[in-house]
Protein backbone atom coordinates (compact mmCIF):
# COMPACT_ATOMS: atom_id res chain seq x y z
CA UNK A 1 0.00 0.00 0.00
CA UNK A 2 2.59 2.63 1.08
CA UNK A 3 4.46 1.12 -2.50
CA UNK A 4 1.77 2.25 -4.13
CA UNK A 5 0.94 6.01 -2.90
CA UNK A 6 4.55 6.63 -3.10
CA UNK A 7 4.11 5.65 -6.91
CA UNK A 8 0.89 7.87 -7.13
CA UNK A 9 2.62 10.82 -5.41
CA UNK A 10 5.45 10.50 -7.79
CA UNK A 11 2.86 10.64 -11.00
CA UNK A 12 0.95 13.43 -9.76
CA UNK A 13 4.08 15.09 -8.93
CA UNK A 14 5.94 14.31 -12.34
CA UNK A 15 2.76 15.85 -14.05
CA UNK A 16 2.26 18.73 -11.54
CA UNK A 17 6.03 19.54 -12.38
CA UNK A 18 5.18 19.19 -16.57
CA UNK A 19 7.19 16.26 -16.73
CA UNK A 20 7.64 14.65 -20.47
CA UNK A 21 4.37 12.38 -21.31
CA UNK A 22 5.48 9.10 -21.86
CA UNK A 23 6.24 8.38 -25.17
CA UNK A 24 7.04 4.63 -26.69
CA UNK A 25 10.74 3.80 -26.37
CA UNK A 26 12.11 0.83 -28.68
CA UNK A 27 14.48 -2.25 -27.30
CA UNK A 28 16.37 -5.01 -28.66
CA UNK A 29 14.68 -8.38 -28.21
CA UNK A 30 16.25 -10.31 -25.35
CA UNK A 31 18.83 -12.93 -26.77
CA UNK A 32 17.91 -16.48 -27.12
CA UNK A 33 18.81 -18.74 -24.16
CA UNK A 34 19.00 -22.41 -23.51
CA UNK A 35 16.32 -23.32 -20.11
CA UNK A 36 16.42 -26.68 -19.52
CA UNK A 37 14.33 -26.20 -16.53
CA UNK A 38 11.87 -24.91 -18.41
CA UNK A 39 8.62 -25.97 -19.73
CA UNK A 40 6.89 -25.31 -23.07
CA UNK A 41 3.51 -23.88 -22.73
CA UNK A 42 1.33 -22.76 -25.88
CA UNK A 43 -1.19 -20.46 -25.44
CA UNK A 44 -3.60 -20.26 -28.77
CA UNK A 45 -0.82 -19.34 -31.03
CA UNK A 46 2.04 -17.89 -28.55
CA UNK A 47 4.85 -20.46 -27.90
CA UNK A 48 6.62 -20.18 -24.66
CA UNK A 49 9.26 -21.50 -22.64
CA UNK A 50 8.70 -20.70 -19.08
CA UNK A 51 11.45 -21.44 -16.24
CA UNK A 52 9.87 -23.43 -13.43
CA UNK A 53 11.91 -21.03 -11.06
CA UNK A 54 9.28 -18.06 -12.24
CA UNK A 55 6.06 -19.79 -11.50
CA UNK A 56 4.66 -22.17 -8.73
CA UNK A 57 1.64 -23.26 -11.18
CA UNK A 58 -0.70 -22.52 -13.82
CA UNK A 59 -4.43 -21.84 -13.20
CA UNK A 60 -6.84 -21.90 -15.86
CA UNK A 61 -10.85 -21.63 -14.99
CA UNK A 62 -12.09 -20.33 -18.34
CA UNK A 63 -10.72 -18.24 -21.47
CA UNK A 64 -7.32 -16.96 -19.50
CA UNK A 65 -4.23 -18.45 -17.88
CA UNK A 66 -3.02 -17.05 -14.28
CA UNK A 67 0.78 -18.14 -13.68
CA UNK A 68 1.07 -18.25 -9.92
CA UNK A 69 4.47 -16.54 -8.77
CA UNK A 70 7.02 -18.90 -6.78
CA UNK A 71 5.35 -17.56 -3.68
CA UNK A 72 1.98 -19.37 -4.44
CA UNK A 73 -0.14 -15.97 -3.89
CA UNK A 74 -2.70 -16.28 -6.40
CA UNK A 75 -3.58 -12.64 -5.97
CA UNK A 76 0.14 -11.77 -7.44
CA UNK A 77 -0.53 -14.21 -10.13
CA UNK A 78 -0.13 -12.84 -14.05
CA UNK A 79 -2.97 -13.35 -15.96
CA UNK A 80 -2.45 -14.23 -20.18
CA UNK A 81 -5.98 -13.15 -21.71
CA UNK A 82 -6.72 -12.32 -25.51
CA UNK A 83 -7.33 -8.88 -25.36
CA UNK A 84 -10.53 -7.12 -26.84
CA UNK A 85 -9.95 -5.81 -29.89
CA UNK A 86 -8.21 -2.06 -29.90
CA UNK A 87 -10.73 0.51 -31.31
CA UNK A 88 -8.57 0.99 -34.47
CA UNK A 89 -10.88 3.37 -36.39
CA UNK A 90 -11.18 5.83 -33.60
CA UNK A 91 -7.13 6.55 -34.07
CA UNK A 92 -7.37 6.15 -37.73
CA UNK A 93 -5.18 3.19 -37.89
CA UNK A 94 -5.52 0.16 -39.79
CA UNK A 95 -3.67 -2.62 -37.47
CA UNK A 96 -3.22 -2.97 -33.68
CA UNK A 97 0.25 -2.53 -34.20
CA UNK A 98 -0.18 0.63 -35.30
CA UNK A 99 -2.69 1.19 -32.83
CA UNK A 100 -0.17 0.80 -30.17
CA UNK A 101 2.56 2.72 -31.99
CA UNK A 102 0.05 5.69 -31.97
CA UNK A 103 -0.23 5.24 -28.23
CA UNK A 104 3.09 5.88 -27.82
CA UNK A 105 2.40 9.15 -29.23
CA UNK A 106 2.12 12.46 -27.25
CA UNK A 107 -2.23 13.30 -27.33
CA UNK A 108 -2.28 15.62 -30.28
CA UNK A 109 -5.36 16.61 -32.10
CA UNK A 110 -7.15 13.60 -32.15
CA UNK A 111 -8.83 13.42 -28.72
CA UNK A 112 -9.07 9.22 -28.55
CA UNK A 113 -5.25 9.04 -28.31
CA UNK A 114 -5.46 10.85 -24.86
CA UNK A 115 -8.61 8.51 -23.56
CA UNK A 116 -6.70 5.23 -25.03
CA UNK A 117 -3.51 5.95 -23.29
CA UNK A 118 -5.30 7.12 -19.90
CA UNK A 119 -7.83 3.50 -20.76
CA UNK A 120 -4.65 1.41 -21.08
CA UNK A 121 -2.45 3.21 -18.13
CA UNK A 122 -0.04 4.57 -20.77
CA UNK A 123 -0.42 8.07 -19.79
CA UNK A 124 0.69 7.16 -15.78
CA UNK A 125 2.98 4.73 -16.85
CA UNK A 126 6.77 4.79 -16.16
CA UNK A 127 7.67 3.68 -19.02
CA UNK A 128 5.97 2.36 -22.12
CA UNK A 129 8.50 -0.31 -24.67
CA UNK A 130 8.24 -1.85 -27.93
CA UNK A 131 10.63 -4.91 -28.80
CA UNK A 132 10.11 -6.90 -31.92
CA UNK A 133 11.17 -9.86 -33.57
CA UNK A 134 9.70 -12.14 -36.75
CA UNK A 135 6.24 -10.20 -37.03
CA UNK A 136 5.70 -10.13 -33.32
CA UNK A 137 5.84 -7.30 -31.32
CA UNK A 138 5.75 -7.13 -27.75
CA UNK A 139 4.70 -4.01 -26.02
CA UNK A 140 4.93 -3.78 -22.27
CA UNK A 141 3.42 -0.80 -19.90
CA UNK A 142 5.41 -0.14 -17.15
CA UNK A 143 2.73 0.79 -14.72
CA UNK A 144 3.05 3.36 -12.20
CA UNK A 145 1.04 1.42 -9.70
CA UNK A 146 2.45 -2.60 -10.81
CA UNK A 147 -0.44 -4.39 -10.59
CA UNK A 148 -1.49 -2.61 -13.62
CA UNK A 149 1.64 -3.47 -15.46
CA UNK A 150 0.85 -5.41 -19.22
CA UNK A 151 2.73 -6.65 -21.71
CA UNK A 152 0.44 -7.07 -25.55
CA UNK A 153 1.38 -9.46 -28.01
CA UNK A 154 0.70 -8.21 -31.34
CA UNK A 155 1.44 -10.32 -34.39
CA UNK A 156 1.41 -9.30 -38.39
CA UNK A 157 -1.07 -10.43 -40.34
CA UNK A 158 -3.29 -11.52 -37.43
CA UNK A 159 -6.34 -9.89 -35.80
CA UNK A 160 -5.52 -11.28 -32.61
CA UNK A 161 -3.94 -9.69 -29.82
CA UNK A 162 -3.04 -11.19 -26.29
CA UNK A 163 -2.46 -9.09 -23.14
CA UNK A 164 -0.50 -10.50 -19.92
CA UNK A 165 -1.86 -8.54 -16.97
CA UNK A 166 -0.29 -8.23 -13.22
CA UNK A 167 3.10 -7.07 -11.46
CA UNK A 168 5.78 -8.51 -14.49
CA UNK A 169 9.11 -8.91 -13.19
CA UNK A 170 11.80 -7.41 -15.61
CA UNK A 171 13.35 -11.32 -14.88
CA UNK A 172 9.94 -12.94 -15.80
CA UNK A 173 9.33 -10.54 -19.37
CA UNK A 174 13.34 -11.22 -20.18
CA UNK A 175 13.03 -15.08 -19.71
CA UNK A 176 9.80 -14.80 -21.41
CA UNK A 177 10.80 -13.07 -24.74
CA UNK A 178 14.06 -15.33 -24.91
CA UNK A 179 12.33 -18.22 -26.14
CA UNK A 180 8.72 -16.76 -27.39
CA UNK A 181 7.53 -17.27 -30.92
CA UNK A 182 4.41 -17.32 -33.14
CA UNK A 183 3.17 -20.74 -34.01
CA UNK A 184 0.49 -22.40 -35.49
CA UNK A 185 -2.68 -24.12 -33.61
CA UNK A 186 -2.03 -27.71 -33.92
CA UNK B 1 -30.35 14.51 -8.81
CA UNK B 2 -29.90 12.98 -5.49
CA UNK B 3 -31.75 9.90 -6.53
CA UNK B 4 -28.80 10.09 -9.38
CA UNK B 5 -25.83 10.34 -6.49
CA UNK B 6 -27.17 7.89 -5.13
CA UNK B 7 -27.47 5.29 -7.69
CA UNK B 8 -23.95 6.49 -8.90
CA UNK B 9 -22.79 6.01 -5.47
CA UNK B 10 -24.18 2.70 -4.95
CA UNK B 11 -22.85 1.24 -8.33
CA UNK B 12 -19.60 2.78 -7.51
CA UNK B 13 -19.27 1.03 -4.72
CA UNK B 14 -20.35 -2.41 -6.31
CA UNK B 15 -17.32 -1.86 -8.32
CA UNK B 16 -15.23 -1.16 -5.87
CA UNK B 17 -16.10 -4.61 -4.05
CA UNK B 18 -15.80 -6.53 -7.51
CA UNK B 19 -12.55 -5.47 -7.43
CA UNK B 20 -11.45 -5.68 -3.95
CA UNK B 21 -12.18 -9.28 -4.54
CA UNK B 22 -9.99 -9.11 -7.69
CA UNK B 23 -7.18 -7.53 -5.20
CA UNK B 24 -6.37 -4.74 -7.45
CA UNK B 25 -7.51 -1.00 -6.66
CA UNK B 26 -10.70 0.49 -8.50
CA UNK B 27 -8.95 2.90 -11.59
CA UNK B 28 -8.87 6.68 -10.55
CA UNK B 29 -11.03 9.21 -11.43
CA UNK B 30 -13.20 6.37 -12.41
CA UNK B 31 -16.64 8.52 -13.24
CA UNK B 32 -20.16 7.11 -13.28
CA UNK B 33 -22.29 6.97 -16.31
CA UNK B 34 -24.07 4.94 -18.52
CA UNK B 35 -21.14 3.48 -20.36
CA UNK B 36 -19.77 2.35 -17.21
CA UNK B 37 -22.65 0.35 -16.10
CA UNK B 38 -23.07 -1.69 -19.52
CA UNK B 39 -19.12 -2.25 -18.80
CA UNK B 40 -19.55 -3.55 -15.39
CA UNK B 41 -22.84 -5.62 -15.72
CA UNK B 42 -21.12 -7.29 -18.61
CA UNK B 43 -17.68 -7.95 -16.42
CA UNK B 44 -20.38 -9.28 -13.55
CA UNK B 45 -21.75 -11.28 -16.24
CA UNK B 46 -18.46 -12.82 -16.84
CA UNK B 47 -17.56 -13.26 -13.66
CA UNK B 48 -20.53 -15.24 -12.94
CA UNK B 49 -20.55 -17.50 -15.47
CA UNK B 50 -16.99 -18.16 -14.91
CA UNK B 51 -17.80 -19.02 -11.08
CA UNK B 52 -20.75 -21.10 -12.37
CA UNK B 53 -22.66 -18.97 -9.84
CA UNK B 54 -25.26 -17.41 -12.30
CA UNK B 55 -28.26 -16.11 -11.74
CA UNK B 56 -27.69 -14.90 -8.36
CA UNK B 57 -27.87 -11.11 -10.08
CA UNK B 58 -30.19 -12.29 -12.98
CA UNK B 59 -29.73 -9.83 -16.12
CA UNK B 60 -32.22 -8.27 -18.02
CA UNK B 61 -33.62 -9.82 -20.56
CA UNK B 62 -32.59 -7.52 -23.64
CA UNK B 63 -30.56 -4.56 -24.18
CA UNK B 64 -27.64 -3.38 -22.26
CA UNK B 65 -28.26 -2.51 -18.38
CA UNK B 66 -28.87 0.73 -17.02
CA UNK B 67 -27.08 2.51 -14.41
CA UNK B 68 -30.38 2.59 -12.69
CA UNK B 69 -30.66 -1.07 -12.72
CA UNK B 70 -27.73 -1.81 -11.62
CA UNK B 71 -27.77 0.85 -8.71
CA UNK B 72 -30.99 -1.40 -7.60
CA UNK B 73 -29.59 -4.48 -7.79
CA UNK B 74 -26.74 -2.58 -5.55
CA UNK B 75 -29.05 -1.96 -2.68
CA UNK B 76 -30.24 -5.59 -3.10
CA UNK B 77 -29.04 -7.96 0.02
CA UNK B 78 -28.56 -11.01 -2.80
CA UNK B 79 -25.98 -8.83 -4.06
CA UNK B 80 -24.07 -9.11 -1.10
CA UNK B 81 -24.18 -12.65 -0.57
CA UNK B 82 -23.37 -13.01 -4.49
CA UNK B 83 -20.00 -11.17 -4.02
CA UNK B 84 -17.83 -14.13 -2.16
CA UNK B 85 -19.39 -16.53 -4.53
CA UNK B 86 -17.15 -15.48 -7.29
CA UNK B 87 -14.26 -16.99 -7.64
CA UNK B 88 -10.92 -14.85 -7.24
CA UNK B 89 -8.88 -16.02 -10.77
CA UNK B 90 -12.71 -15.12 -12.91
CA UNK B 91 -12.33 -11.71 -11.19
CA UNK B 92 -8.91 -11.00 -12.00
CA UNK B 93 -9.76 -12.29 -15.71
CA UNK B 94 -13.02 -10.68 -16.20
CA UNK B 95 -10.95 -7.54 -14.91
CA UNK B 96 -8.06 -7.54 -17.25
CA UNK B 97 -10.45 -8.31 -20.30
CA UNK B 98 -12.52 -5.20 -19.18
CA UNK B 99 -10.77 -2.82 -17.02
CA UNK B 100 -9.57 -0.66 -20.04
CA UNK B 101 -12.92 -0.62 -21.38
CA UNK B 102 -14.56 0.41 -18.21
CA UNK B 103 -12.08 3.03 -18.28
CA UNK B 104 -12.53 4.05 -21.66
CA UNK B 105 -16.49 4.37 -20.89
CA UNK B 106 -15.69 6.54 -17.74
CA UNK B 107 -14.21 8.90 -20.48
CA UNK B 108 -17.36 8.97 -22.76
CA UNK B 109 -16.64 6.07 -25.34
CA UNK B 110 -18.08 2.69 -25.16
CA UNK B 111 -16.30 -0.37 -26.77
CA UNK B 112 -18.04 -1.81 -29.99
CA UNK B 113 -18.41 -5.05 -28.40
CA UNK B 114 -20.62 -3.53 -25.65
CA UNK B 115 -22.30 -1.46 -28.31
CA UNK B 116 -23.33 -4.73 -30.60
CA UNK B 117 -24.58 -5.95 -27.01
CA UNK B 118 -27.32 -3.26 -26.90
CA UNK B 119 -28.66 -4.01 -30.51
CA UNK B 120 -28.97 -7.83 -29.82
Amino acid sequence: MRHWAAASLLTVSAIAFGAEPVTLELEPWPAQRECEACVVLQFRTLEMRIPLTEMERIISVAKGWHFVPPSGRVGDSLTLIEALPPEKAKLRVANDEQFFDRLGQAPESNKYVGIFRRAYNIESAIRYTKASKNGLHVYWIRASDRQWDAVYFVTEGSNTTYMLGGPITPEFYQALLANLRVTKIP
Amino acid sequence: MAEEDDTAAAVRSMIERFYKVGGVSVPQNLQINEGVAAVFATMLEEAMKCSKAMNLVPMPPTGVPSLKWLGSQARRALFGAFIPRLYLTCVRETIRVWGGSLQAASQGVSHRHILARSRR
